[in-house]
């Protein structure tokens, strides 16, 4: 094994063990902000493991979507509902978690026997690397048209229903403000809105 | 078996995040916790398609492709579903999952 | 195997980048007077007085701004490869991807006219 191999495996257990522990951590811990921001870090994680397997573009998606919109997302998200109110607790809370806990480590044994015993066929092509984002874009335009123009449907379809959803006590707040723009303090608009309200 | 990159550590490393991400979405009880669940499930099944495409297909990287799929639909589920948890706060003044239950007999 | 160029110097940098916050706390932990008091614990708002608790309930407006953003965000990451592969496509591709904007420009609209790039 020479050096280059070497950085590669201890970047791999370095990321493995950051992302994991990370993981653990957004759906244990009690404060959602401290999740948040260990939900963050899982996502560069998960970036660095995309450069090790060769895609630089992705993984720049990746920090770019991830840690730079959605996280940031659900960051206000959770500012927005912040009420740090201790939830009613229910019977038997523990019971459900231990049969999920076995549950989801009945899966895991199951996926990890079935990827040891899968013969993979693995391929001996070039890697295209550096090339990769090229082919990303011919794919685009070639066999994923259909899927890249309903992309961007679903993406103006998000952005409508979550306006309309989203909206309800913002237009009211928006009125209320307006009559509080009335008395600006640049004096064209005082004169102009004065006049128009005075009945 | 040579200590080298391997496919195999990639597709358990995967598997473990989707375990965790299907142990928090079924035991939590904040609804953005479950969102941020959903989140760790669909980085899982990234994390397989990039391995997938460096060791089965890496000349035409198709799995990337896909990879860039999931991360839109993933990024517009989160705006979706953000404004579905708010409008349910302003509805019922609460994230409980337990609270949730108009539809439950 | 690795293919990718450069990004040896990427670690590198990866690696001095993570050293410097060490070294300024751990400096810092050092250096400094170690007293505490009730004045030390208050949260540091560039010398006034902190008002309220650091977690409050945001203005929804953010949330607006934070969702039109990423939308577009996603949009980048569409649009970056046609970019670079655009020597390779054709005309046909050029109108394939207006077509996309084309799509979003209307969702950029609707969020104009509802009044959520709007911070009033």
């Amino acid at each position: 094994m020479n050096i280059a191999d070497g950085v590669q495996v201890v970047s791999f257990a370095v990321l493995a063990l950051m992302m994991l522990g990370a993981a653990l951590g957004v759906v244990l811990l009690n404060n959602i902000v401290y999740s948040a921001f260990l939900l963050g870090l899982v996502f560069i994680s998960i970036s660095g493991l995309y450069i090790l397997l060769n895609a630089g573009f992705v993984a720049a998606a990746q920090v770019l979507i991830y840690v730079g919109a959605v996280n940031v997302l659900i960051l206000f998200g959770i500012m927005l509902v912040n009420k740090r109110q201790p939830f009613a607790p229910v019977r038997s809370a523990w019971l459900s978690k231990v049969a999920t806990a076995v549950v989801c480590l009945g899966i895991f044994a199951l996926l990890g026997t079935m990827v040891l015993a899968t013969p993979w066929q693995l391929s001996t092509e070039a890697i295209a690397g550096d090339g990769a984002l090229v082919k990303i874009g011919l794919h685009f335009f070639s066999d994923f048209l259909l899927p890249f123009e309903l992309a961007s449907v679903l993406l103006l379809m998000a952005l409508i229903g979550a306006i309309v959803l989203a909206r309800r006590e913002y237009l009211p707040d928006e009125l209320e403000e307006e009559t509080v723009l009335t008395l600006p303090e640049r004096p064209r608009e005082l004169t102009s809105s004065g006049s128009r309200s005075n009945p | 078996m040579q200590l080298l990159m391997q496919l195999q550590y990639f597709l358990l490393l995967a598997a473990a995040l989707f375990c965790i991400g299907i142990y928090g979405l079924v035991t939590s009880r904040n609804a953005i916790r479950v969102l941020m669940s959903i989140e760790l499930l669909l980085n899982a099944v990234n994390l397989n398609l990039m391995a997938f495409s460096n060791f089965l297909d890496p000349a035409e990287v198709r799995g990337q492709v896909f990879t860039v799929f999931v991360i839109t639909i993933a990024a517009a589920e989160a705006a979706v579903g953000l404004a579905i948890v708010l409008s349910i706060y302003r509805n019922r003044d609460t994230v409980d999952m337990e609270q949730f239950n108009l539809l439950k007999w | 195997m690795f293919v990718l160029s450069g990004y040896e110097y990427f670690l590198g940098f990866l690696l001095i980048c993570g050293l410097v916050p060490v070294l300024a706390l751990g400096a810092s932990q050092i250096l400094r007077p170690k007293r505490s008091g009730v004045e030390r614990r208050t949260t540091y708002e560039s010398g006034m007085e902190p008002i309220g608790a650091a977690w409050i309930q945001f203005n929804i407006r953010y949330y607006m701004f934070s969702l039109v953003f990423v939308i577009f965000d996603v949009e980048t990451v569409f649009l970056y490869p046609w970019a670079v592969a655009f020597s390779k496509l054709g005309l046909l591709a050029f109108i394939e991807a207006l077509i996309f904007i084309a799509i979003l420009v209307v969702g950029l609209v609707y969020a104009w006219r509802k009044g959520a790039l709007e911070w009033s």
